[in-house]
């Protein structure tokens, strides 16, 4: 804002207190005016009264030197007579208008007769000089009567009037009433009008200041969320207004920035961290693989032993299931891909089920179903199967005399590799599974994630972005069903 | 506290300038009444001279005057015609632009008086009364003798019976009783053959009531009187409710004059047999237009027959 006169803190105090007082300064003279007026009113209707009786008093007062010059010639009375008569003449109306007041219209012939009345009286001097006495006494006659006339005109022009004055009183008084009413309305009203306006203006001065001391302690109270203080058209306010809302702009830009900048830094450490535990987890996996691989070494080594012992007894079950065996160890081991065909997967699972059946002859079923053409287009991570049927076949049949079965299904759903491995074991409740599939955080879990969880965060690993690719539908007392739904479009993240 | 001193300005501030109109009003309305100033300045000022009195007929005169004074732009003065009072004699000094004479007083007088006027050139339109004159006063009013025949017409229409008829003349109308020979001329040129006598005359005064008086004494003293004309209004009604006392109505038949509401309810009802009106409003009316264009042409007509009418039981 540029500064003028006008929008000066100075000029804006003098204007509204000078407004204030020029506004009640008006409408007190105003008031004044109108009850000086109502009083020329009230007084006019008196003053033409007196007028005409002043005319009166001074035509009676005439009467002496016109006589006196009529008796007796004398040239003092015709001076005093001359001045009186041109006095009298100067103080008549000129051109007095025709009225439509009754009154008036008398007053206005009343005038017309006192002239003609002067008029005869200079004729009767005129006479008078001329010496012809039947002239000048005629013509005082005719004066006396016309004077006479005039007196009782004049004294009906005061009835009259005063007639009209009782009769109009009543109503002046009523109108001045009602005006001195609303004059007394305006000038409460145009107070309080002129008191709210400086109470406005002092407002709009010390608002803005007002609000600068609240946002001054919300700043040192490290509140700068507040809203700019808005601007009061007073230059010198708007000033510091101004470079207050300034300040208090750029220290919150700076704090953000700081706070922006430590969160860049928090994130970049827990990034690290969460790296560095993966890592960890990583090695910690690689131990075990290395552990778990040098003893199925020793164990295929003396399974192959056992086996050659039991064909040479010429025990054949016992050699097919020690081949078996060793099939399945050796199947496990070989292999170190992390992802390999959906054969695989089957060709192991099928080693499995053929101990399975030995180890539970009379009271376990177990189905395989699955489309060979699956086997060798779908690649999934290793050891995801047969960890399942190995939790089925070590928790869902507890404590249970019914035959069991395990049902293992690989089928193709759109774009989605479907394995299902289903029990009509104990099943689960909703909480053992809701556990499961929201496992502890890897730092929070213990390093021994074994079986079915196992597969979960191995799953979760790879398929990091589908929270569906692992889950359970189970019931307590109705069997459990594990649904691997892997999107064959997608490749599995491998990389950390 | 923002919202409330906002809303309080405009409250407020609305409030005085309703305040100060009203007041503003108010003043102006009392000052134009005080300066009395209304419809401009008048073209001229006449003067009206009539009796001192107070019917409907001079009231009727004088709101033709008004209403033709009014139309013609100018203003006028009522004056009282009363020698006592001494208006006429002082008109020609009052400075006024025409005057209208109703001039019931002795010609003589009047005449004087008219004379003045003239001698200063003052315009003079006389009215309901003429004044035999070297001077041709204007003359606005009805023919008395036209007046007296249809007076005389309704009186004939009664009966074709000889008619014992009076006739009552008043100070109330100065006009007619100023020109009484003109009316009995007019009444006999009517029903000449009927008059069983000659015609009484008789007179009352000012005053209103007087006529009861007068017409007793006149049944006392003259008991073959059966028609009795009437020339005031005043008289007239007074005469109908006095044959209705005395239990003489369809005895004496009663010829009135005017037409105000009493008298007509009188026609009806057949107390009165048939009245005459003039039209005091047009009287008034055609005289100070006359004056008017006197005063602003220099011209006017002679004089201006207003008229007489009958009214009787047939035309009600």
């Amino acid at each position: 804002m540029k500064k003028t006169i006008g929008n000066s803190f100075r000029m804006q105090m003098l204007l509204s207190v000078f407004g204030a007082f020029i506004i009640l300064v008006l409408s007190t003279t105003y008031i004044l005016y109108s009850t000086i007026r109502l009083q020329e009113l009230s007084d006019n209707s008196f003053q033409r009264e007196r007028f005409i009786k002043s005319v009166q008093e001074a035509l009676i007062a005439y009467q002496q030197p016109l006589l006196e010059y009529l008796s007796t010639r004398s040239s003092n009375a015709l001076a005093r007579h001359l001045i009186e008569s041109q006095q009298l003449r100067s103080s008549l109306p000129v051109g007095m208008a025709a009225s439509r007041e009754p009154t008036e219209l008398r007053e206005k012939e009343v005038y017309a007769l006192i002239e003609a009345y002067l008029d005869l009286a200079d004729a009767a001097v005129d006479e008078k000089r001329g010496r012809n006495i039947s002239g000048y006494t005629a013509l005082y006659d005719e004066m006396t009567a016309l004077l006479r006339y005039i007196n009782v005109q004049i004294e009906i022009i005061g009835t009259d009037r005063f007639r009209d004055q009782i009769d109009r009183y009543g109503a002046f008084i009523g109108i001045s009433r009602s005006i001195q009413s609303w004059n007394l309305v305006f000038i409460v009203a145009i107070s309080l009008f002129a008191i709210l306006l400086l109470l406005r203006s002092v407002e709009k001065t010390t608002l803005p200041m007002t609000r600068l001391s609240s946002m001054a302690t919300g700043i040192s109270e490290g509140d700068f969320g507040m809203d700019d203080i808005k601007m009061s058209s007073i230059y010198e306010i708007d000033h510091v207004v101004e470079a207050f809302n300034r300040m208090k702009s750029e220290i919150r830009s700076q704090i953000e920035e700081i706070r922006r900048q430590e969160n860049i830094k928090q994130e970049y450490m827990q990034e690290k961290m969460r790296n560095l535990k993966m890592e960890a987890l990583v090695r910690r996996m690689e131990i075990y693989t290395l552990q778990a691989q040098m003893n199925p070494h020793f164990l295929f080594n003396t399974l192959n032993t056992g086996m050659q012992l039991a064909i040479v007894e010429g025990a054949d079950r016992t050699g097919e299931y020690m081949e078996y065996l060793s099939l399945l160890f050796r199947h496990n081991v070989r292999n170190s891909d992390i992802i390999v065909p959906l054969r695989h997967e089957i060709e192991g699972l099928q080693y499995y089920f053929y101990i399975l059946k030995v180890r539970f002859p009379r009271n376990l079923d177990l189905s395989l179903d699955y489309a060979d053409a699956l086997l060798d287009d779908i690649r999934v991570p290793v050891s995801i199967l047969q960890p399942l049927v190995e939790n089925c076949v070590v928790h869902a049949f507890k404590n249970r005399e019914e035959r069991s079965s395990i049902l293992v299904r690989a089928e193709k759903r759109e774009r989605f590799l479907v394995l299902t491995v289903a029990d009509n074991g104990s099943g689960m409740d909703r909480e053992t599974i809701e556990g499961l599939l929201h496992p502890l955080p890897i730092d929070a879990s213990s390093s021994r994630v074994m079986g079915l969880e196992n597969i979960i965060q191995r799953l979760y690993f790879f398929y990091p972005d589908d929270p569906g690719v692992i889950r359970i539908e189970s019931s307590p007392g109705r069997g459990s069903s594990i649904i691997i739904s892997i999107d064959t479009e997608r490749e599995p993240c491998t990389e950390f | 506290m923002k919202a409330l001193v906002r809303i309080g300005l405009i409250a407020f501030g609305l409030l005085a300038l309703v305040a100060l109109s009203l007041s503003l009003s108010l003043a102006r309305s009392l000052y134009s009444q005080a300066s009395g100033d209304g419809g401009g300045r008048p073209n001229y000022h006449f003067s009206l001279y009539l009796p001192d009195n107070h019917n409907s007929f001079f009231a009727g005169i004088i709101a033709g005057a008004q209403q033709a004074a009014s139309d013609s732009g100018s203003v006028l003065s009522l004056h009282s015609i009363d020698p006592y009072l001494n208006e006429l004699e002082m008109a020609s000094y009052t400075g006024v632009d025409g005057v209208v004479v109703c001039p019931y007083l002795e010609d003589r007088l009047a005449r004087r008086q008219l004379e003045r006027l003239g001698a200063k050139d003052i315009p003079v339109v006389l009215i309901n009364h003429n004044v035999p004159a070297d001077q041709p006063w204007p003359y606005i009013g009805t023919n008395n003798f036209d007046v007296g025949r249809k007076l005389g017409t309704i009186a004939g229409r009664i009966t074709r019976e000889p008619l014992n008829l009076a006739v009552v003349y008043s100070d109330k109308a100065p006009g007619i009783y100023g020109e009484r020979e003109l009316v009995e001329m007019g009444i006999s040129s009517a029903i000449a053959g009927q008059l069983a006598a000659p015609i009484i005359g008789l007179k009352t005064s000012m005053n209103p009531l007087d006529a009861e008086q007068m017409l007793v004494g006149l049944f006392r003293t003259q008991p073959g009187i059966n028609t009795i004309i009437f020339t005031d209004s005043s008289d007239t009604i007074a005469a109908a409710q006095l044959l209705i006392d005395m239990n003489l109505v369809g005895q004496v038949q009663i010829v009135g004059f005017g037409a105000e509401s009493g008298i007509l309810e009188y026609i009806r009802k057949g107390v009165i047999a048939g009245t005459v009106a003039v039209n005091p409003e047009r009287i008034g009316y055609e005289a100070l237009m006359s004056l008017f264009s006197l005063r602003s042409t220099g011209y006017t007509s002679t004089s201006i027959d207003t008229g007489v009418d009958i009214i009787d039981g047939s035309k009600l």
